[in-house]
């Protein structure tokens, strides 16, 4: 089960011509994935800075 | 009884202060859990015999799609409660969770075209899946904006979960449009009725896929909850305390 299925990395990267597609959706969903956490993590810190400013 | 049960454990600052305890465990679990599925379903299932490697889009494909649909269903179901009971939590909820739904649709719609390039042979068609599915995807939009254009935020709440509860039809429509008309997307693979067509070597790693998926997704949501229901209730003593 646990097999590489390609004879080699090159062959996994070209993924017999489908390596483009594939890894294309992968990346932008990785990316997309990553930059919203980052984006509302950000958003939250300002807005704790925020909040605390105008405890003070 | 249940009303009780509901008003005294949907409170904001309870639900703000409870998922900060589990929310470093369900990023880890949902992330790595997701990394797993996808190494596995990327290096090591087998290619399938018709659609060759592009197939392997089904890691990120199905879990995007199913999420994209529960995520709806939840926000249903939250739409219900504040109609119903008033819970303001829930509002906060539907609120939130729109725009995890806007992404995770976009991701699905955007993979299924992808897919469909080397597999169908064209980007993009009006097939009763995808349409409904783009149908999700616009229904998602227009609660963000719905919401946005009331400066009266209650009345915005009202409104919004009346949308989301007449939107919950698309729902059955998106899951049965390709038993119900001749469509050129795939019948499902997975049914809880009528099992899986998938080989082990293949469901397996959809199988973890899918719910690293669903845990990451949580996790941004509890993200974006806790930045709205701040946002939200800023004024508040506890929100203070919080920060």
């Amino acid at each position: 089960m646990f097999n590489f299925s390609f004879t080699d990395f090159q062959d996994f990267l070209t993924m017999d011509g489908h390596g483009i597609y594939v890894w294309t959706v992968y990346l932008v969903t990785s990316i997309l994935i990553a930059v919203s956490f980052l984006i509302v993590r950000y958003k939250l810190n300002v807005l704790k800075r925020k909040l605390e400013n105008a405890s003070e | 009884m249940l009303t009780s049960f509901i008003h005294r454990f949907s409170s904001p600052k309870s639900f703000v202060e409870v998922t900060a305890l589990f929310f470093p465990y369900v990023m880890f679990l949902g992330v790595s859990c997701l990394v797993l599925g996808w190494v596995w379903g990327l290096a090591f299932a087998p290619e399938d015999a018709t659609q060759g490697n592009s197939y392997r889009i089904i890691f990120l494909h199905v879990p995007a799609s199913m999420l994209a649909q529960l995520i709806y269903f939840f926000m249903s179901i939250c739409a219900l409660m504040h109609l119903v009971w008033r819970v303001k939590l829930a509002a906060y909820l539907i609120k939130s969770a729109a725009p995890v739904g806007v992404m995770i649709t976009f991701i699905a719609l955007f993979s299924g075209s992808i897919w469909g390039i080397p597999t169908w042979g064209t980007w993009w068609q009006w097939d009763a899946r995808i349409t409904s599915t783009l149908i999700l995807f616009i229904m998602y939009l227009g609660i963000i904006t719905l919401h946005s254009s009331f400066s009266n935020a209650e009345k915005a709440d009202r409104l919004m979960s009346i949308l989301v509860v007449v939107g919950v039809v698309n729902i059955p429509i998106i899951k049965k449009s390709v038993d119900w008309w001749s469509t050129l997307h795939q019948p499902a693979s997975i049914s809880i009725s009528e099992g899986t067509s998938i080989d082990p070597s293949m469901l397996y790693p959809l199988t973890i896929s899918i719910f690293g998926m669903t845990l990451t997704m949580i996790a941004l949501g509890i993200l974006v909850s806790k930045l709205y229901i701040l946002t939200r209730e800023k004024n508040k003593k506890w929100v203070q305390a919080h920060v």
